[in-house]
Parts: structure tokens; C-alpha cells; sequence
């Protein structure tokens, strides 16, 4: 039973790393991006491969920031010139063309075989169980930094600025002040978070394949940070944990009503996801932690 | 620092919304321009700024050509707009509005939110301290702390007018400042406009009510479908036959 | 392989590219009217060509039957669609209504797979020489979807640029208000907008499932080149659309000798990005002004 509380415990934890930037992107600067599957994607197999061949955990973690920080780049240079409709196709063929990358350049990525047998952290101390606790410590060391990482920079002049350019990026620009360059920042840095989420989950999970970075894997963050809140830290906490109560939640189902097949069960769970991504936007656009907005 | 539009030309969609305009605002000077609905002078305002590329003609401020460049340059050297529609920061309170005005702050840098907490927190002080200087001289208090968006009409285009205060213009160029302002509050924002003037900022000013606007202003521009008819005093301006005619013949 | 095989993979291609036309002219209808990038688009397809295969699971052989019912089922979903969500959703901007599609695609998609299952199904087509044109094998169905697709196509411009209905729904992708002070239906425009995209979808959904097969993701898949062409044509140009979508179906057949099957996917993505980074607003489109 601890094992499951903590296995399920880290993957809350990778969504909520997920959430937590897209809500720096989206929440607080406006930046739409329909593509955080592929930051995610781009730290997984960066930390993967840099793992894979011997080099020490600090470097794989530090080029799947590195990587997908500098992925962000151009994308948020062009999300610069584009309207919000474009940059939200754009950004989300980005995250498939990563996709269509990493399973094209087998030499590299080894294809749709996947990357086997990713070391994790703490499992060679030969301390048993205590390796999954040890990495759950480490995941969640991970979200408290973001956390005080993204609330020390909303709380700044500068984070001042970003939700000014959310609400209006005309009237920022007439004050004299360009959005440009704060953007494509901000951008790198949700970016980077994404990334170091991708590095936990791959070293978490051993074996990584193209498949597991589909653009649902998106759609379910952006579903936890409508369901928590734009532009709210601690909403961003809950929806990730709504998110993975409905993701885990429905093998307990399964469990108690056992005529159900494992496929059925899937087609549900999505079901209940998409579902709900329809009535917050339609209800609850806000959130469950903010009263309805009469706007 | 005055402001000099010389011929300019504006084509939007095979129409010459603006077609040879001329005119001048000189240093310190408070200016109306008037004009029915669609004569051009949103257009104007948009391509003095910076947001619209002006397709002949020059624009000088302070006696240098502005060329293309864009809204961030102009605003930089003082040339500030208001605009029609308010446009709050609507999630920020008005005084963290007035605050995000502000130009130059090494705070808004990634560098200085993270590094030189000291001086960005004695800079911010400062800047708080002078927005609450211009909430008050706006009388703003009541609102201080509520969220831009949550304010009534006429209290956003105090907002307007704070942030671009705060933005330390030379010129500003506001779009209808009185539009769905009641009147009490239409001589205070027309004693506010005073004021600033008094103080050497220069204004040009589009109105549609053109009572509070002749009572404000002292030199009067009348544009119609794109063109400059005439620049007076308002009383010669408004009795001229060919401004009646625009006014009434046109848009009624 | 001699240049036989290479006309034979632009005929395959323009055929595909026809088929990805359709979506993208739905997916074009919706953002210039609706002013939104609607991922339902795929999914609608999916949903008439399963019932299109629902009829032939009944029995039913006759392939223009089985269409009906695809292009019913399209044009029901379509409609139950905006008079639950996206009615509600007019005038919340882009992001809300495109979230909400996102939603709604995922619901339907795993809705039907819950029923239909993750098997994969195909429209039993009676046995044809390919017929020679000029020395190069052509499959004939190529030849009838192709046609089927061009008709639909031709339909939708006409119904655009020729009727009543269509003038009105351009004055409303033109500007909403100023339709709506001169006495236009708004409702009645976004109700026949929607039939429309069942309509499109629901042919494009039968096409695609005769040339491949029947199965829940098919009509996703489709969806990123759509919207690639949708935008590669400009919004509000519906033709363009079209033939965007021609020149990435073409396109994408052409280059798989060269860049690979896997690569073939991913360049209709990569067209569009190197595109928008040099012209932000799309081949035909317009840049948005501020007042």
C-alpha cells in the first residue's frame, strides 16, 4: 500500500511540475501553449540518453533544463509575431514534430523501441523501498523550488509586468515597455521546468517511448490548471491532484466492478477528462477555487 | 517638445482613411481635434503612436522624424496615447497599474527580480510612493486596492490617465477622455488635464463632446473623411459652415 | 522505379490531399465564422465514418447508403455540438470554445471507442482492376473519392459564394456586429455553419474510411495537417484551404521516398512553422490591426 501512496505520489508530482509551468506560461504572462508535451518530452530523453551513457545525474538533469529552455527559444520568438490562434496550432504541431523526431532518429532515441532500463536515482544505495520514498523526496523537493521559484518571480516587478501583458499586451506596449523580451523569458522558463519534469519522469519510470508524449498528455495539464485556476499557484496543486485522482482513481473502479475491461476502463477515464475540460470551460471557467466571474 | 504631422497618408483596405494631414502641437500646447464618426482621427492617433505604419508623410517630435519607428520607441521618448476603449490591466489592482507604468525599473528585469533585492525594493517604494501621489491627485483612493477591472467607466480612464502620468510623458494623446464619464467627473478630469498642462505637458485631445472640449482647449483641428478641414479658435472652428456641414450632413 | 511511381504517389496524394481539403475547409468554416480552431473536426469524421460502417455491419451493402448515414451522423453530432457547448461559448474569445473542443474531441473519441472498441474496421469494397491512364496503374476508387470529395468541395463554395445563406455567413466572418445591425439572423448563420461542417465532415470521413481504415483515432490524425492547410490558406478563404491542403497531401506522398515514413507526418507540421515564421499571418491572411 506505501509503495502505491508513493508511486502515485511522484507522478502527482511530475503533472504538478507540468501544471505548475504551463500556469507561468498561460496563468500569469498569457502565453498559449498547446505544445508542453514537448518540453516534457525533450527533458525525458535528454536526461535519458545523458544517463544512459554514464554521465552523472547533474548533467542529464541540467541539459533537460538546458534543452528544452532552448527549445522554447525560437518557439517563443515566433509566438511573438503570431495571433493567439496561430500560436496555439503552432506550438502544438512543435510538440508533435518532437515527437516525430525522437521516433525517426533511431540512431539516437532508438526509435519506437524506447529507451530501456533509465537508471534511478537512489535505487543502487541498496536500500530497498526506501529508494521509491528517497526519489518522492526529490520529486517533491523539485515542486517546492518551482513553487518559491514561480511566486517569488509573480510577486516581482518583473512578474508585475507579465500579468500586464496578459491582460494587455496594446497597453503595455504604448506605456514604452516591450513584451517581446519578457515573453520569450518566460517562455524559457516554464520551458525548463517542463524539462526537469521530463528528467524525473524518465529516470522514474526506467523506460521511455515516443507514445508516452502524445498531445493528450497536454490537454491533461491544461485541464488541471483550468479545473485549479489560471494564474493560481496552489489551483495548480489541486488540479494536478484532481487530475491524478481521475488518472489513478479509475483502476480502483475497476477493481469493484470487475465486468469492466482494462481497454473499457481507459476509453472511460479519458471520457471523464475531456468531459470535464467541457463543463469547467463552460461553468467553472475560473476554476473550482475562484467564484464564478459574472465577466 | 512639439508635435509635427506633416502630410500624412493612410490607405486601409483601397480606402485613404487619412490623406494628406497636417498638423501641429507645439510645446506645452493643449489642442482638441474634433470630427464626426469615422474622419479619421482613431487612425490619426494610431499612426502618431506608432501602432500603424503611416503610408506617406512624417511624423516629428521634438524636431527629429519619428520614421517607422514602433509604439515602444515613441512611448519611450515621451510620446504617450491613451486610448478609446480604456485598456486596464484587469487583474492588477490600480495602484499595481499605475506601479507597472513606471519606466526603467530594474526590478522588471529577470536579473534584478532575483539579484540587488535591496535597491529594487527601495525602488519599488519609490514608485508606490508616486502612484499613490497621482491616485490621489486622480482621486482614485477609494479604489486603490480594487482590481482594474472591477471599477466603474469613468474610473478606468483615470487609470488610463495615471499610467501614462506615471510613464513620465512629454505629450499625450488622449482619445475621448470624456466619453461614458458623467460630467462632475468630466471637470475634474478636465481641471486634472489643466493641471498637467500647467506643468508643460503637452495634449492632444480627441473628443466627441464638444462643449467640455472648447471649455478645455484653446486652438481647435476639424477633420472629415480622412482630411483636415480647418484649425481655429473653437468658437471659430464649431461656427465655421463647412464643419456644421461635415457634422450634420455626414454620419446623422 | 521510373517516373510511373512517381505519378502514381501525386495522384495519391492529391487524393489525400482533397481528403485532408474537406477537413480543412470544416476546420476553415469554423475559423472564420466562429472565429476558433475547432479540434472536433477530426473526431466528427471519425463518428460518420463508424456510421457509415454501422450500416454495412447491418447489412447493407450499398456504399452511397453507408455515406448517407455518415454524413447524417456527422451533420447530427455537429449540430447537437454548438446547441450544447459552442452556443454558449460565442463571444468568450478563441481559447474557451478551442478548449472546449479539445474536450468534446477526446469525449467523443473515447465515448466511441468504449462502444466500438479499439478493432479496426473496413468498408468492403468489391474487387477492381486498377484501370490504366496513360501507362500508369490508377485505382479507380481513387478516381471516385477524388471526385466525391471535388463535388463536396465545389458544393460548399457554391453554397458560400452563391446563395443567400452564404453571403450572410461571410458578412458574419467579416464583422459580427456590423452583421448584426444590418438585420442579419446571427443564430440562423451559425446553425447552417454547423450543418455545413457535419456535412463536410461527414463526407470526409467516409472518404477517408473507404481509402484506409475505420478506427477511433483516424480522424485525429487527421487534424494537424488540417489545421496546418487551414492556416497555410488563410482564414476566411476557404479555397485556399483547399488547395493548401492539396499541396501538403501531394506534398507529404512525394517526399516519403526521400525523408522516410515517419517524417511524412511531421511535414505538413513543418511546413506550417517555417511558413508562419516568415509571414505571421498565414499565406493569404491578414494582419490583425489596433484602434
Amino acid at each position: 500500500m506505501l509503495a502505491y501512496i508513493t508511486a502515485v505520489a511522484i507522478v502527482f508530482c511530475i503533472y504538478a511540475l507540468l501544471t505548475l509551468s504551463l500556469n507561468l506560461h498561460f496563468g500569469f504572462t498569457g502565453l498559449i501553449n498547446f505544445g508542453h508535451v514537448g518540453f516534457f518530452a525533450i527533458g525525458a530523453y535528454a536526461a535519458a540518453l545523458c544517463s544512459l551513457n554514464g554521465m552523472p545525474y547533474v548533467v542529464g538533469f541540467t541539459a533537460a533544463a538546458a534543452l528544452a529552455a532552448l527549445a522554447a527559444w525560437p518557439l517563443g520568438l515566433l509566438a511573438l509575431r503570431l495571433r493567439e490562434d496561430y500560436l496555439a496550432i503552432v506550438t502544438l504541431a512543435f510538440s508533435e514534430i518532437v515527437r516525430v523526431v525522437i521516433t525517426a532518429e533511431e540512431w539516437l532515441t532508438n526509435g519506437v523501441q524506447g529507451l530501456p532500463g533509465i537508471p534511478r536515482p537512489f535505487a543502487s544505495l541498496g536500500i530497498g523501498g526506501n529508494a521509491e520514498l528517497a526519489y518522492l523526496a526529490l520529486v517533491v523537493t523539485a515542486v517546492v523550488l518551482a513553487i518559491l521559484l514561480i511566486r517569488h518571480l509573480v510577486r516581482s516587478p518583473f512578474g508585475r509586468l507579465i500579468q500586464a501583458i496578459r491582460d494587455d499586451e496594446v497597453a503595455v506596449k504604448a506605456l514604452g515597455k516591450n513584451p517581446a523580451g519578457v515573453k520569450v523569458r518566460v517562455f524559457m522558463i516554464g520551458a525548463a521546468i517542463a524539462g526537469i519534469a521530463g528528467a524525473l519522469y524518465a529516470h522514474y519510470m526506467n523506460y521511455i517511448v515516443p507514445d508516452q508524449f502524445l498531445p493528450l498528455v497536454t490537454f491533461y495539464v491544461w485541464m488541471a490548471m483550468i479545473l485549479g485556476g489560471a494564474g493560481s499557484i496552489s489551483g495548480s496543486l489541486v488540479g494536478a491532484g484532481v487530475l491524478i485522482g481521475i488518472l489513478e482513481g479509475s483502476r480502483v473502479v475497476r477493481d469493484l466492478l470487475p465486468n469492466v475491461m482494462q481497454v473499457e476502463m481507459a476509453s472511460l477515464r479519458l471520457a471523464l477528462v475531456g468531459l470535464l475540460l467541457v463543463l469547467f470551460v463552460l461553468y467553472r471557467p475560473n476554476g473550482l477555487m475562484v467564484k464564478r466571474d459574472e465577466s | 517638445m512639439s508635435l509635427r504631422i506633416s502630410n500624412v497618408d493612410k490607405w486601409l483596405g483601397g480606402v485613404r482613411v487619412l490623406d494628406n494631414v497636417s498638423m501641429e502641437v507645439p510645446d506645452g500646447g493643449l489642442i482638441g481635434l474634433i470630427g464626426p464618426n469615422g474622419a479619421g482621427k482613431s487612425t490619426l492617433f494610431a499612426v502618431v503612436s506608432g501602432f500603424e505604419p503611416a503610408d506617406g508623410g512624417e511624423v516629428r517630435f521634438a524636431d527629429s522624424p519619428l520614421g517607422s519607428t514602433g509604439p515602444v520607441a515613441r512611448a519611450r521618448r515621451g510620446l504617450m496615447r491613451t486610448f478609446q476603449v480604456p485598456r486596464p490591466f484587469s487583474k492588477l489592482t490600480v495602484r499595481e497599474n499605475l506601479a507597472a507604468a513606471a519606466p526603467g525599473q530594474r526590478g522588471e528585469t529577470l536579473w534584478g527580480a532575483f539579484f540587488g533585492a535591496g535597491a529594487a525594493r527601495a525602488e519599488q517604494a519609490a514608485i508606490r510612493e508616486r502612484a499613490d501621489a497621482i491616485i490621489d491627485f486622480l482621486n482614485l483612493n477609494a479604489v486603490r486596492d480594487s482590481l482594474a477591472g472591477q471599477v466603474s467607466g469613468g474610473q478606468r480612464k483615470l487609470i488610463e490617465l495615471g499610467r501614462v502620468l506615471m510613464a513620465e510623458p512629454k505629450m499625450i494623446l488622449l482619445d475621448e477622455p470624456f466619453a461614458g464619464v458623467n460630467p462632475v467627473l468630466q471637470e475634474e478630469i478636465s481641471d486634472h488635464i489643466r493641471t498637467l498642462n500647467g506643468q508643460g505637458i503637452g495634449f492632444l485631445i480627441v473628443e466627441h463632446n464638444l462643449a467640455a472640449l472648447s471649455r478645455l482647449v484653446g486652438h481647435l483641428y476639424a477633420m472629415d473623411r480622412g482630411r483636415m478641414l480647418m484649425d481655429g479658435t473653437p468658437a471659430d472652428v464649431l461656427a465655421d459652415p463647412v464643419v456644421r456641414e461635415a457634422y450634420t450632413g455626414g454620419a446623422v | 522505379m521510373g517516373y510511373a511511381y512517381y505519378v502514381g504517389l501525386a495522384i495519391n496524394g492529391a487524393v489525400e490531399g482533397l481528403t485532408i481539403g474537406l477537413a480543412a475547409l470544416a476546420i476553415n468554416l469554423v475559423f472564420a465564422v466562429g472565429r476558433f480552431p475547432n479540434a472536433t473536426t477530426g473526431d466528427l469524421m471519425t463518428v460518420g465514418a463508424y456510421a457509415g460502417i454501422a450500416v454495412q455491419q447491418s447489412g447493407l451493402r450499398s456504399l452511397w447508403l453507408q455515406g448517407l448515414a455518415a454524413v447524417g451522423a456527422s451533420m447530427a453530432l455537429s449540430l447537437a455540438l454548438y446547441l450544447f457547448v459552442f452556443r454558449a461559448l460565442r463571444g468568450r474569445g478563441m481559447l474557451a470554445p478551442l478548449l472546449a473542443s479539445i474536450g468534446l474531441a477526446i469525449l467523443v473519441r473515447s465515448v466511441l471507442s468504449f462502444f466500438a472498441g479499439h478493432d479496426q474496421y473496413v468498408f468492403q469494397l468489391p474487387i477492381v482492376r486498377p484501370i490504366m491512364i496513360a501507362g500508369i496503374p490508377v485505382q479507380s476508387y481513387d478516381l471516385w473519392l477524388g471526385g466525391v470529395a471535388l463535388v463536396c468541395v465545389l458544393l460548399v463554395m457554391a453554397i458560400l459564394f452563391l446563395s443567400p445563406i452564404g453571403r450572410q455567413m461571410r458578412a458574419v466572418a467579416d464583422d459580427l456586429t456590423l452583421a448584426r445591425t444590418s438585420g442579419i439572423n446571427v443564430d440562423r448563420v451559425y446553425l447552417v455553419m454547423w450543418l455545413l461542417v457535419g456535412f463536410v465532415t461527414g463526407v470526409a470521413g467516409m472518404v477517408l474510411g473507404v481509402r484506409t481504415v475505420v478506427m477511433p483515432e483516424m480522424g485525429w490524425n487527421m487534424l494537424l495537417p488540417a489545421f496546418a492547410a487551414a492556416v497555410l490558406g488563410g482564414v476566411g478563404s476557404p479555397a485556399g484551404a483547399v488547395l493548401a491542403a492539396m499541396v501538403v497531401g501531394i506534398a507529404q506522398e512525394m517526399s516519403t521516398p526521400v525523408l522516410g515514413f515517419t517524417y511524412k507526418i511531421g511535414l505538413a507540421f513543418m511546413v506550417l512553422v517555417v511558413i508562419l515564421a516568415v509571414r505571421p499571418a498565414g499565406l493569404f491572411g491578414r494582419v490583425e490591426r489596433v484602434r
